[in-house]
Protein backbone atom coordinates (compact mmCIF):
# COMPACT_ATOMS: atom_id res chain seq x y z
CA UNK A 1 0.00 0.00 0.00
CA UNK A 2 1.17 3.31 -1.18
CA UNK A 3 1.13 6.84 0.54
CA UNK A 4 -0.39 8.68 -1.89
CA UNK A 5 -0.02 12.61 -2.17
CA UNK A 6 -1.55 14.87 -4.41
CA UNK A 7 -0.48 18.71 -5.36
CA UNK A 8 -2.87 20.76 -4.22
CA UNK A 9 -2.03 23.17 -6.87
CA UNK A 10 0.95 24.35 -8.74
CA UNK A 11 2.71 27.21 -5.89
CA UNK A 12 3.48 30.18 -7.78
CA UNK A 13 7.21 30.17 -8.57
CA UNK A 14 9.00 31.82 -4.97
CA UNK A 15 12.05 33.24 -5.18
CA UNK A 16 14.07 30.03 -4.04
CA UNK A 17 13.03 26.90 -5.06
CA UNK A 18 10.53 25.05 -1.86
CA UNK A 19 12.59 22.24 -0.43
CA UNK A 20 11.06 19.02 -0.91
CA UNK A 21 13.88 16.57 0.63
CA UNK A 22 10.88 15.75 2.89
CA UNK A 23 9.29 13.79 0.05
CA UNK A 24 11.34 10.66 0.70
CA UNK A 25 10.53 7.33 1.62
CA UNK A 26 13.42 7.73 4.95
CA UNK A 27 11.50 10.27 6.43
CA UNK A 28 7.71 9.08 5.63
CA UNK A 29 7.95 5.19 6.90
CA UNK A 30 6.79 4.05 9.86
CA UNK A 31 4.81 7.61 10.60
CA UNK A 32 0.93 8.17 11.19
CA UNK A 33 -0.95 9.82 8.23
CA UNK A 34 -1.32 12.90 10.35
CA UNK A 35 2.71 12.95 11.49
CA UNK A 36 3.53 12.87 8.20
CA UNK A 37 0.86 15.62 7.22
CA UNK A 38 2.76 17.94 9.76
CA UNK A 39 6.44 17.30 8.13
CA UNK A 40 7.86 20.31 7.66
CA UNK A 41 8.57 21.87 4.08
CA UNK A 42 11.09 24.96 3.69
CA UNK A 43 9.34 27.46 1.09
CA UNK A 44 11.78 30.56 1.29
CA UNK A 45 12.87 31.49 4.66
CA UNK A 46 10.04 29.36 6.80
CA UNK A 47 8.86 26.24 7.17
CA UNK A 48 5.15 25.17 6.44
CA UNK A 49 3.03 21.83 6.99
CA UNK A 50 3.61 19.44 4.45
CA UNK A 51 -0.61 19.34 3.90
CA UNK A 52 -0.44 23.07 3.07
CA UNK A 53 1.06 21.72 0.38
CA UNK A 54 -0.35 18.05 -0.91
CA UNK A 55 -3.36 15.82 -0.32
CA UNK A 56 -2.03 13.21 1.85
CA UNK A 57 -3.87 9.88 1.26
CA UNK A 58 -2.99 6.90 3.74
CA UNK A 59 -0.29 6.37 6.36
CA UNK A 60 3.44 6.96 5.61
CA UNK A 61 4.86 4.10 4.16
CA UNK A 62 8.65 3.32 2.44
CA UNK A 63 6.31 3.43 -1.38
CA UNK A 64 5.60 7.00 -2.06
CA UNK A 65 3.26 8.49 -4.83
CA UNK A 66 3.14 12.31 -5.44
CA UNK A 67 0.83 13.31 -8.12
CA UNK A 68 1.97 16.94 -9.73
CA UNK A 69 4.25 19.11 -11.54
CA UNK A 70 7.29 19.48 -8.37
CA UNK A 71 9.39 21.41 -11.01
CA UNK A 72 9.28 24.05 -8.10
CA UNK A 73 10.60 21.94 -5.99
CA UNK A 74 14.21 20.82 -5.04
CA UNK A 75 15.91 17.92 -3.55
CA UNK A 76 13.07 15.73 -4.20
CA UNK A 77 14.19 12.03 -2.71
CA UNK A 78 17.46 13.88 -1.49
CA UNK A 79 19.41 11.10 0.94
CA UNK A 80 16.61 8.77 0.08
CA UNK A 81 18.30 5.04 1.59
CA UNK A 82 15.17 3.01 0.43
CA UNK A 83 11.57 2.10 -0.62
CA UNK A 84 10.36 4.01 -3.93
CA UNK A 85 9.42 6.95 -4.62
CA UNK A 86 7.36 8.05 -7.63
CA UNK A 87 6.51 11.20 -8.96
CA UNK A 88 3.81 11.60 -11.76
CA UNK A 89 5.25 14.61 -13.27
CA UNK A 90 8.38 17.44 -13.46
CA UNK A 91 10.68 17.48 -10.41
CA UNK A 92 13.25 20.93 -9.77
CA UNK A 93 16.90 20.84 -9.18
CA UNK A 94 18.93 18.89 -7.50
CA UNK A 95 16.46 15.44 -7.18
CA UNK A 96 17.86 12.43 -5.22
CA UNK A 97 21.06 14.16 -4.24
CA UNK A 98 22.73 12.09 -2.16
CA UNK A 99 20.35 8.92 -2.95
CA UNK A 100 22.17 5.65 -1.41
CA UNK A 101 19.35 3.46 -2.03
CA UNK A 102 15.87 2.45 -3.13
CA UNK A 103 14.24 3.11 -6.52
CA UNK A 104 13.10 7.08 -7.44
CA UNK A 105 11.17 7.36 -10.92
CA UNK A 106 10.22 10.59 -12.34
CA UNK A 107 7.37 10.58 -14.57
CA UNK A 108 8.34 13.40 -16.40
CA UNK A 109 11.84 16.08 -16.59
CA UNK A 110 13.97 16.44 -13.77
CA UNK A 111 16.41 19.67 -13.26
CA UNK A 112 19.46 20.48 -12.99
CA UNK A 113 21.50 18.67 -10.68
CA UNK A 114 20.01 15.89 -10.41
CA UNK A 115 21.15 12.99 -8.91
CA UNK A 116 24.11 15.06 -7.27
CA UNK A 117 26.60 12.88 -5.05
CA UNK A 118 24.85 9.99 -5.97
CA UNK A 119 25.35 6.35 -4.04
CA UNK A 120 23.47 3.80 -4.45
CA UNK A 121 19.70 3.07 -5.74
CA UNK A 122 17.99 3.45 -9.00
CA UNK A 123 16.69 6.76 -10.75
CA UNK A 124 14.86 6.80 -13.41
CA UNK A 125 13.85 9.74 -15.34
CA UNK A 126 10.96 9.40 -17.83
CA UNK A 127 11.57 12.22 -19.44
CA UNK A 128 15.09 15.02 -19.98
CA UNK A 129 17.26 16.07 -17.45
CA UNK A 130 19.05 18.79 -16.90
CA UNK A 131 22.43 20.28 -16.44
CA UNK A 132 25.07 18.50 -14.15
CA UNK A 133 23.70 14.93 -14.03
CA UNK A 134 25.02 13.17 -11.52
CA UNK A 135 27.48 15.67 -10.59
CA UNK A 136 29.95 15.77 -7.57
CA UNK A 137 28.42 17.13 -4.69
CA UNK A 138 30.05 20.73 -4.05
CA UNK A 139 33.33 20.62 -2.83
CA UNK A 140 33.90 16.75 -3.34
CA UNK A 141 36.59 15.43 -5.66
CA UNK A 142 34.29 12.18 -6.73
CA UNK A 143 30.82 12.54 -8.79
CA UNK A 144 28.67 9.63 -8.64
CA UNK A 145 29.67 6.51 -6.62
CA UNK A 146 27.47 3.24 -7.29
CA UNK A 147 23.93 3.12 -8.29
CA UNK A 148 21.98 3.09 -11.52
CA UNK A 149 20.94 6.53 -13.34
CA UNK A 150 18.56 5.70 -16.24
CA UNK A 151 17.44 8.89 -18.08
CA UNK A 152 14.40 7.70 -21.50
CA UNK A 153 14.84 11.09 -22.48
CA UNK A 154 18.04 13.25 -23.30
CA UNK A 155 20.30 15.61 -20.47
CA UNK A 156 22.23 18.61 -20.59
CA UNK A 157 25.77 19.60 -20.32
CA UNK A 158 28.68 18.24 -17.64
CA UNK A 159 27.01 15.03 -16.79
CA UNK A 160 29.01 12.32 -14.55
CA UNK A 161 31.48 14.79 -13.82
CA UNK A 162 34.19 12.99 -11.79
CA UNK A 163 31.99 9.70 -11.68
CA UNK A 164 33.79 6.96 -9.55
CA UNK A 165 31.34 4.10 -10.26
CA UNK A 166 28.03 2.65 -11.35
CA UNK A 167 26.24 3.24 -14.47
CA UNK A 168 24.62 6.30 -16.62
CA UNK A 169 22.54 5.62 -19.36
CA UNK A 170 20.85 8.14 -21.44
CA UNK A 171 18.83 7.24 -24.49
CA UNK A 172 18.37 10.04 -26.30
CA UNK A 173 21.00 12.58 -26.31
CA UNK A 174 23.85 14.08 -24.10
CA UNK A 175 24.96 17.57 -24.25
CA UNK A 176 28.85 18.80 -23.86
CA UNK A 177 31.63 17.99 -21.71
CA UNK A 178 29.85 14.31 -20.09
CA UNK A 179 32.32 12.51 -18.16
CA UNK A 180 34.85 14.90 -17.78
CA UNK A 181 37.22 13.37 -14.97
CA UNK A 182 36.00 10.13 -14.94
CA UNK A 183 37.40 8.26 -11.97
CA UNK A 184 35.68 4.67 -13.16
CA UNK A 185 31.96 3.28 -14.07
CA UNK A 186 29.84 3.31 -17.12
CA UNK A 187 28.25 5.93 -19.61
CA UNK A 188 26.04 5.14 -22.13
CA UNK A 189 24.39 7.38 -24.66
CA UNK A 190 21.99 5.93 -27.40
CA UNK A 191 21.53 9.27 -29.21
CA UNK A 192 24.33 11.98 -29.75
CA UNK A 193 27.31 12.84 -27.83
CA UNK A 194 28.44 16.49 -27.30
CA UNK A 195 31.95 17.68 -28.03
CA UNK A 196 34.85 16.93 -25.05
CA UNK A 197 32.99 13.62 -23.50
CA UNK A 198 36.21 12.09 -21.00
CA UNK A 199 38.48 14.83 -20.88
CA UNK A 200 41.05 14.15 -18.35
CA UNK A 201 39.18 10.80 -17.61
CA UNK A 202 41.36 8.13 -15.90
CA UNK A 203 39.29 4.83 -16.64
CA UNK A 204 35.99 3.87 -16.87
CA UNK A 205 33.93 4.20 -19.76
CA UNK A 206 31.58 5.74 -22.44
CA UNK A 207 29.48 4.04 -24.79
CA UNK A 208 28.19 6.73 -27.71
CA UNK A 209 26.42 4.91 -30.13
CA UNK A 210 25.55 7.63 -32.08
CA UNK A 211 29.20 8.53 -32.45
CA UNK A 212 31.31 11.15 -31.74
CA UNK A 213 35.00 12.51 -32.36
CA UNK A 214 36.85 11.51 -29.05
CA UNK A 215 39.16 14.23 -28.12
CA UNK A 216 42.71 14.59 -29.71
CA UNK A 217 44.56 13.18 -26.27
CA UNK A 218 42.59 9.49 -27.51
CA UNK A 219 44.13 6.80 -28.84
CA UNK A 220 42.19 4.11 -31.42
CA UNK A 221 43.48 1.14 -29.82
CA UNK A 222 41.02 -1.07 -32.60
CA UNK A 223 37.51 -2.70 -33.15
CA UNK A 224 36.34 -5.16 -30.81
CA UNK A 225 32.95 -7.24 -29.40
CA UNK A 226 33.23 -6.87 -25.66
CA UNK A 227 31.20 -9.52 -23.57
CA UNK A 228 30.67 -7.32 -20.73
CA UNK A 229 28.76 -4.69 -22.76
CA UNK A 230 26.05 -7.40 -23.37
CA UNK A 231 25.63 -8.02 -19.35
CA UNK A 232 24.84 -4.55 -19.36
CA UNK A 233 21.88 -4.45 -21.99
CA UNK A 234 20.75 -7.30 -20.70
CA UNK A 235 19.75 -5.48 -17.46
CA UNK A 236 18.70 -2.64 -18.88
CA UNK A 237 16.53 -4.28 -21.52
CA UNK A 238 15.29 -6.31 -18.28
CA UNK A 239 14.34 -3.12 -16.76
CA UNK A 240 12.46 -1.72 -19.88
CA UNK A 241 15.07 0.83 -20.93
CA UNK A 242 15.50 1.03 -24.36
CA UNK A 243 18.42 -0.13 -25.86
CA UNK A 244 18.43 -0.04 -29.43
CA UNK A 245 18.75 -3.34 -31.42
CA UNK A 246 22.21 -1.95 -33.20
CA UNK A 247 24.09 -1.36 -29.99
CA UNK A 248 23.44 -5.18 -29.64
CA UNK A 249 26.36 -7.84 -30.03
CA UNK A 250 27.80 -4.74 -32.15
CA UNK A 251 31.72 -3.97 -32.68
CA UNK A 252 33.38 -1.38 -31.11
CA UNK A 253 36.15 0.89 -31.80
CA UNK A 254 37.46 1.60 -28.62
CA UNK A 255 39.61 5.07 -28.31
CA UNK A 256 42.40 5.03 -25.07
CA UNK A 257 42.43 7.96 -22.82
CA UNK A 258 42.43 10.60 -21.69
CA UNK A 259 46.10 10.44 -22.41
CA UNK A 260 46.12 14.40 -20.64
CA UNK A 261 44.76 12.73 -17.50
CA UNK A 262 47.10 9.90 -17.67
CA UNK A 263 44.52 7.42 -18.10
CA UNK A 264 43.44 4.57 -19.39
CA UNK A 265 39.03 4.90 -19.99
CA UNK A 266 37.60 4.27 -23.43
CA UNK A 267 35.69 5.58 -25.26
CA UNK A 268 33.80 3.13 -27.45
CA UNK A 269 31.41 4.16 -30.94
CA UNK A 270 30.52 1.78 -33.57
CA UNK A 271 32.91 0.08 -35.75
CA UNK A 272 33.42 -1.74 -38.34
CA UNK A 273 34.31 -5.95 -38.65
CA UNK A 274 36.59 -6.71 -35.56
CA UNK B 1 12.84 -56.32 -5.72
CA UNK B 2 13.26 -56.89 -8.99
CA UNK B 3 13.16 -54.52 -12.41
CA UNK B 4 13.03 -55.71 -15.50
CA UNK B 5 14.54 -59.10 -14.14
CA UNK B 6 17.50 -57.19 -11.92
CA UNK B 7 17.70 -58.26 -8.37
CA UNK B 8 17.83 -55.01 -6.23
CA UNK B 9 20.10 -55.21 -2.99
CA UNK B 10 18.13 -54.12 -0.01
CA UNK B 11 21.38 -51.25 0.62
CA UNK B 12 22.08 -48.50 0.38
CA UNK B 13 23.96 -45.87 -0.64
CA UNK B 14 26.19 -43.20 1.20
CA UNK B 15 26.81 -39.92 0.40
CA UNK B 16 28.49 -36.97 1.85
CA UNK B 17 28.58 -32.97 2.12
CA UNK B 18 30.35 -31.12 0.12
CA UNK B 19 30.50 -27.23 -0.97
CA UNK B 20 29.67 -27.19 -4.69
CA UNK B 21 29.90 -24.15 -6.84
CA UNK B 22 27.72 -23.56 -10.44
CA UNK B 23 29.56 -22.14 -13.85
CA UNK B 24 28.50 -21.03 -16.88
CA UNK B 25 31.39 -20.90 -19.38
CA UNK B 26 30.41 -18.64 -22.79
CA UNK B 27 32.40 -18.99 -25.92
CA UNK B 28 31.31 -17.44 -29.58
CA UNK B 29 30.24 -20.79 -30.46
CA UNK B 30 28.87 -23.69 -27.83
CA UNK B 31 31.89 -26.03 -29.64
CA UNK B 32 34.66 -23.41 -28.15
CA UNK B 33 32.33 -23.06 -24.56
CA UNK B 34 32.54 -27.06 -24.40
CA UNK B 35 36.28 -27.58 -24.86
CA UNK B 36 36.97 -24.91 -21.97
CA UNK B 37 34.61 -26.92 -19.97
CA UNK B 38 36.25 -30.24 -20.55
CA UNK B 39 39.54 -29.51 -20.53
CA UNK B 40 38.26 -27.66 -16.92
CA UNK B 41 36.66 -30.69 -15.07
CA UNK B 42 39.23 -33.28 -17.33
CA UNK B 43 41.35 -34.44 -13.84
CA UNK B 44 38.79 -33.99 -11.10
CA UNK B 45 37.00 -37.67 -10.84
CA UNK B 46 37.65 -37.93 -6.90
CA UNK B 47 38.24 -35.36 -4.04
CA UNK B 48 40.68 -38.38 -2.81
CA UNK B 49 43.29 -37.66 -5.78
CA UNK B 50 42.24 -34.14 -7.61
CA UNK B 51 41.21 -31.40 -5.58
CA UNK B 52 37.59 -31.57 -6.62
CA UNK B 53 35.14 -33.30 -8.70
CA UNK B 54 34.08 -31.39 -11.24
CA UNK B 55 31.84 -32.28 -14.73
CA UNK B 56 29.64 -30.81 -17.16
CA UNK B 57 26.44 -30.22 -16.56
CA UNK B 58 24.92 -29.56 -19.75
CA UNK B 59 23.59 -26.83 -22.05
CA UNK B 60 23.84 -23.09 -20.37
CA UNK B 61 20.18 -21.38 -19.81
CA UNK B 62 18.65 -20.05 -22.56
CA UNK B 63 19.76 -16.31 -21.72
CA UNK B 64 23.42 -16.63 -20.79
CA UNK B 65 25.06 -13.45 -19.32
CA UNK B 66 26.82 -11.58 -22.08
CA UNK B 67 24.36 -13.71 -24.52
CA UNK B 68 26.30 -16.07 -26.10
CA UNK B 69 26.16 -20.02 -26.30
CA UNK B 70 27.43 -21.53 -23.28
CA UNK B 71 27.81 -24.32 -21.26
CA UNK B 72 26.72 -25.31 -17.46
CA UNK B 73 29.93 -26.49 -15.22
CA UNK B 74 29.42 -27.87 -11.64
CA UNK B 75 32.65 -28.61 -8.82
CA UNK B 76 32.06 -29.99 -5.43
CA UNK B 77 35.04 -30.12 -2.78
CA UNK B 78 35.37 -30.66 0.76
CA UNK B 79 35.32 -26.79 1.97
CA UNK B 80 35.07 -23.61 0.16
CA UNK B 81 38.74 -22.95 0.81
CA UNK B 82 39.52 -25.79 -1.26
CA UNK B 83 36.87 -24.86 -4.18
CA UNK B 84 38.33 -21.42 -4.00
CA UNK B 85 41.78 -22.64 -4.77
CA UNK B 86 40.47 -25.10 -7.17
CA UNK B 87 38.35 -22.72 -9.31
CA UNK B 88 40.70 -20.57 -9.52
CA UNK B 89 43.05 -22.59 -10.87
CA UNK B 90 40.90 -24.36 -12.98
CA UNK B 91 39.25 -21.23 -14.46
CA UNK B 92 42.84 -19.33 -14.96
CA UNK B 93 44.52 -22.54 -16.56
CA UNK B 94 41.69 -24.18 -18.63
CA UNK B 95 38.50 -21.13 -19.07
CA UNK B 96 40.79 -18.45 -19.61
CA UNK B 97 43.21 -19.81 -22.02
CA UNK B 98 40.49 -21.15 -24.05
CA UNK B 99 39.96 -18.60 -27.15
CA UNK B 100 36.99 -16.68 -26.56
CA UNK B 101 35.51 -17.72 -23.51
CA UNK B 102 34.15 -15.86 -20.25
CA UNK B 103 33.44 -17.49 -17.04
CA UNK B 104 30.08 -16.37 -14.87
CA UNK B 105 28.29 -17.51 -11.45
CA UNK B 106 25.40 -19.25 -11.52
CA UNK B 107 24.66 -20.22 -7.98
CA UNK B 108 23.26 -17.29 -6.17
CA UNK B 109 24.27 -18.05 -2.69
CA UNK B 110 25.24 -15.71 0.29
CA UNK B 111 28.41 -17.76 0.55
CA UNK B 112 30.86 -16.55 -2.23
CA UNK B 113 34.45 -17.67 -2.95
CA UNK B 114 37.14 -15.41 -4.98
CA UNK B 115 37.95 -15.96 -8.70
CA UNK B 116 38.11 -13.36 -10.72
CA UNK B 117 38.99 -11.29 -7.78
CA UNK B 118 42.46 -13.50 -7.91
CA UNK B 119 43.01 -14.14 -11.52
CA UNK B 120 42.73 -10.49 -12.43
CA UNK B 121 46.29 -10.10 -11.31
CA UNK B 122 47.34 -11.46 -14.57
CA UNK B 123 46.37 -8.63 -15.98
CA UNK B 124 49.52 -7.23 -14.93
CA UNK B 125 47.85 -4.01 -13.74
CA UNK B 126 45.73 -3.36 -16.54
CA UNK B 127 42.53 -5.49 -15.77
CA UNK B 128 38.94 -3.23 -15.19
CA UNK B 129 36.24 -4.45 -13.48
CA UNK B 130 33.01 -3.62 -13.71
CA UNK B 131 29.65 -3.65 -11.21
CA UNK B 132 26.62 -4.36 -12.14
CA UNK B 133 24.29 -2.52 -9.94
CA UNK B 134 22.17 -4.12 -7.40
CA UNK B 135 19.47 -2.11 -8.41
CA UNK B 136 19.92 -2.65 -11.93
CA UNK B 137 19.76 -6.36 -11.63
CA UNK B 138 16.67 -5.63 -9.51
CA UNK B 139 14.79 -3.34 -11.89
CA UNK B 140 13.88 -5.68 -14.23
CA UNK B 141 12.06 -7.77 -11.52
CA UNK B 142 14.26 -11.42 -12.17
CA UNK B 143 15.92 -10.82 -8.84
CA UNK B 144 14.66 -10.12 -5.63
CA UNK B 145 15.11 -6.15 -4.38
CA UNK B 146 18.12 -7.12 -2.15
CA UNK B 147 20.34 -8.36 -5.15
CA UNK B 148 23.79 -7.87 -4.64
CA UNK B 149 25.66 -6.23 -6.75
CA UNK B 150 27.88 -8.16 -9.58
CA UNK B 151 31.49 -7.09 -10.45
CA UNK B 152 33.21 -8.19 -13.51
CA UNK B 153 37.07 -8.55 -14.11
CA UNK B 154 37.92 -7.58 -18.19
CA UNK B 155 41.49 -8.91 -18.05
CA UNK B 156 43.15 -8.29 -21.62
CA UNK B 157 43.81 -11.50 -23.58
CA UNK B 158 45.47 -11.83 -26.58
CA UNK B 159 42.24 -12.46 -28.52
CA UNK B 160 40.43 -8.93 -26.69
CA UNK B 161 38.96 -9.66 -23.24
CA UNK B 162 38.69 -12.57 -20.95
CA UNK B 163 35.42 -11.71 -18.59
CA UNK B 164 35.37 -13.41 -15.62
CA UNK B 165 33.09 -13.24 -12.58
CA UNK B 166 34.47 -11.21 -9.38
CA UNK B 167 33.06 -14.12 -6.97
CA UNK B 168 31.09 -17.13 -7.22
CA UNK B 169 28.34 -18.55 -5.30
CA UNK B 170 28.70 -21.36 -3.00
CA UNK B 171 26.66 -23.81 -1.63
CA UNK B 172 26.19 -27.02 0.83
CA UNK B 173 25.67 -29.83 -1.76
CA UNK B 174 25.81 -33.53 -1.95
CA UNK B 175 28.43 -35.39 -3.71
CA UNK B 176 29.05 -39.68 -3.89
CA UNK B 177 25.49 -40.78 -4.57
CA UNK B 178 26.51 -43.89 -6.27
CA UNK B 179 25.43 -47.51 -7.03
CA UNK B 180 26.78 -50.65 -8.60
CA UNK B 181 26.35 -52.71 -11.85
CA UNK B 182 27.07 -55.93 -11.71
CA UNK B 183 26.99 -58.12 -14.68
CA UNK B 184 27.68 -61.38 -16.16
CA UNK B 185 29.49 -60.29 -19.20
CA UNK B 186 31.30 -57.38 -19.14
CA UNK B 187 30.12 -55.97 -22.74
CA UNK B 188 26.54 -56.45 -20.79
CA UNK B 189 27.66 -54.10 -18.20
CA UNK B 190 29.40 -51.58 -19.63
CA UNK B 191 26.35 -51.24 -22.03
CA UNK B 192 24.14 -50.94 -18.98
CA UNK B 193 26.32 -48.55 -17.25
CA UNK B 194 25.98 -46.12 -20.23
CA UNK B 195 22.31 -46.56 -20.58
CA UNK B 196 22.24 -45.55 -16.70
CA UNK B 197 25.00 -42.72 -17.25
CA UNK B 198 22.80 -41.58 -20.35
CA UNK B 199 19.88 -41.49 -18.24
CA UNK B 200 21.77 -39.55 -15.67
CA UNK B 201 22.85 -37.11 -17.63
CA UNK B 202 19.06 -35.38 -17.95
CA UNK B 203 18.39 -34.97 -14.78
CA UNK B 204 19.32 -31.43 -14.06
CA UNK B 205 21.38 -30.02 -11.32
CA UNK B 206 24.00 -33.47 -11.26
CA UNK B 207 26.91 -34.18 -12.19
CA UNK B 208 28.71 -37.28 -13.27
CA UNK B 209 32.50 -36.63 -12.61
CA UNK B 210 34.21 -40.19 -13.21
CA UNK B 211 35.29 -40.77 -17.01
CA UNK B 212 32.12 -41.40 -19.24
CA UNK B 213 30.34 -41.25 -16.26
CA UNK B 214 31.37 -44.50 -15.38
CA UNK B 215 33.79 -45.93 -12.36
CA UNK B 216 35.67 -49.49 -12.77
CA UNK B 217 38.18 -48.82 -10.36
CA UNK B 218 35.72 -48.35 -7.15
CA UNK B 219 37.55 -48.18 -3.96
CA UNK B 220 36.85 -48.87 0.06
CA UNK B 221 37.99 -47.43 2.63
CA UNK B 222 41.83 -48.01 3.73
CA UNK B 223 44.43 -49.95 2.84
CA UNK B 224 46.92 -52.57 4.22
CA UNK B 225 49.64 -49.39 3.12
CA UNK B 226 49.23 -47.44 5.80
CA UNK B 227 49.52 -44.45 3.79
CA UNK B 228 46.94 -44.57 1.36
CA UNK B 229 43.69 -43.50 2.32
CA UNK B 230 41.58 -46.05 -0.22
CA UNK B 231 42.33 -48.77 -2.19
CA UNK B 232 40.23 -51.17 -4.81
CA UNK B 233 37.39 -52.20 -3.24
CA UNK B 234 38.60 -55.87 -3.13
CA UNK B 235 34.95 -57.60 -2.15
CA UNK B 236 33.44 -56.39 -5.83
CA UNK B 237 36.18 -57.70 -7.95
CA UNK B 238 36.08 -60.51 -10.07
CA UNK B 239 39.92 -61.17 -9.94
CA UNK B 240 40.11 -61.84 -6.65
CA UNK B 241 36.67 -64.13 -5.67
CA UNK B 242 39.18 -66.95 -4.51
CA UNK B 243 41.20 -64.51 -2.54
CA UNK B 244 39.06 -62.30 -0.51
CA UNK B 245 35.44 -62.64 1.01
CA UNK B 246 33.82 -61.60 -2.11
CA UNK B 247 30.64 -59.62 -2.27
CA UNK B 248 29.99 -61.15 -5.72
CA UNK B 249 27.35 -63.76 -7.14
CA UNK B 250 28.91 -66.69 -9.11
CA UNK B 251 27.32 -65.41 -12.33
CA UNK B 252 28.65 -61.76 -11.90
CA UNK B 253 31.68 -61.01 -13.91
CA UNK B 254 31.81 -57.65 -13.81
CA UNK B 255 31.11 -54.26 -11.90
CA UNK B 256 30.81 -50.91 -12.45
CA UNK B 257 29.58 -47.98 -10.51
CA UNK B 258 28.23 -44.97 -10.99
CA UNK B 259 28.82 -41.97 -9.20
CA UNK B 260 26.57 -38.92 -9.30
CA UNK B 261 26.96 -35.55 -7.69
CA UNK B 262 24.14 -33.16 -7.02
CA UNK B 263 23.24 -29.66 -6.18
CA UNK B 264 20.54 -30.93 -3.26
CA UNK B 265 20.25 -34.63 -2.47
CA UNK B 266 16.88 -35.08 -4.06
CA UNK B 267 18.78 -33.99 -7.49
CA UNK B 268 20.91 -37.21 -6.38
CA UNK B 269 18.21 -39.24 -5.40
CA UNK B 270 16.52 -38.49 -8.96
CA UNK B 271 20.06 -39.41 -10.62
CA UNK B 272 20.19 -42.51 -9.07
CA UNK B 273 16.69 -42.95 -9.42
CA UNK B 274 16.91 -42.69 -13.42
CA UNK B 275 20.18 -44.64 -13.41
CA UNK B 276 19.81 -47.89 -12.08
CA UNK B 277 16.07 -48.27 -13.99
CA UNK B 278 18.06 -47.86 -17.41
CA UNK B 279 20.47 -49.94 -16.47
CA UNK B 280 18.23 -52.63 -15.39
CA UNK B 281 17.80 -55.56 -18.03
CA UNK B 282 19.13 -58.99 -19.49
CA UNK B 283 22.67 -59.85 -18.42
CA UNK B 284 22.71 -57.56 -15.33
CA UNK B 285 21.92 -59.50 -12.15
CA UNK B 286 22.23 -57.20 -9.84
CA UNK B 287 22.61 -53.69 -8.33
CA UNK B 288 23.78 -52.69 -5.15
CA UNK B 289 25.74 -49.72 -4.04
CA UNK B 290 28.37 -48.22 -1.85
CA UNK B 291 28.74 -47.47 1.69
CA UNK B 292 30.61 -47.34 4.71
CA UNK B 293 28.76 -48.95 7.00
CA UNK B 294 27.02 -45.44 7.37
CA UNK B 295 29.90 -44.00 9.47
CA UNK B 296 31.18 -41.66 7.13
CA UNK B 297 28.26 -40.21 5.15
CA UNK B 298 25.31 -37.89 6.47
CA UNK B 299 23.22 -39.50 3.78
CA UNK B 300 22.16 -42.56 3.22
CA UNK B 301 20.61 -43.34 0.22
CA UNK B 302 18.12 -46.87 0.12
CA UNK B 303 17.81 -48.56 -2.86
CA UNK B 304 14.56 -50.04 -2.62
CA UNK B 305 12.75 -47.28 -1.24
CA UNK B 306 14.04 -45.01 -3.93
CA UNK B 307 13.21 -47.25 -6.52
CA UNK B 308 9.63 -47.83 -4.78
CA UNK B 309 9.06 -43.91 -4.51
CA UNK B 310 9.06 -43.40 -0.77
CA UNK B 311 11.66 -42.02 0.87
CA UNK B 312 15.02 -44.17 1.48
Amino acid sequence: MSTVLMLKQRPAFPAAPIDGSCLCPDRFAGRARRDVERLPVLVGRSHVPLADLFHVSGDGTEAIEVEGDLSSFARVGASMTRGSLVVRGAVGPRAATGMRGGVFLIEGAAGDHAAEGLAGGLLRIRGDAGDHLAAPVPGSPRGMNRGTILVEGSAGRMAALRMRRGLVAVAGDLGEGAACGMLAGSLFVFGKLGRGAGGLMKRGTILALGGMDPLPTFSPAGTFRLPFLEIFFEGLVAAGFPVPPRARRAAYLSHVGDASGGGVGEILVPGGTP
Amino acid sequence: MQISGTFIEDTYAEAFTMRAARLVITAASERWATIAARSMTGFATSVIGCGCEAGLEGPAPERTPDGRPGVRVLAFARSSDVLEDQLMRRVGQCVMTSATTACFDDLPSEETVRVGSLLRFFGDGHQVSKVVDGALLSAGGGATPTSRERRFWRIPVMDGEFLVEDRFGVRKAVAGGNFLVLGRTPEVTLSAAERAAEAIRKVPGVILPFPGGIVRSGSKVGSKYKKLSASTNSPYCPTLRGSVKTALPDDVACVLEIVADGLTLEDVRRAMAAGIRAACGDGIARISAGNYGGKLGKHLVHLRPLLEGTTG
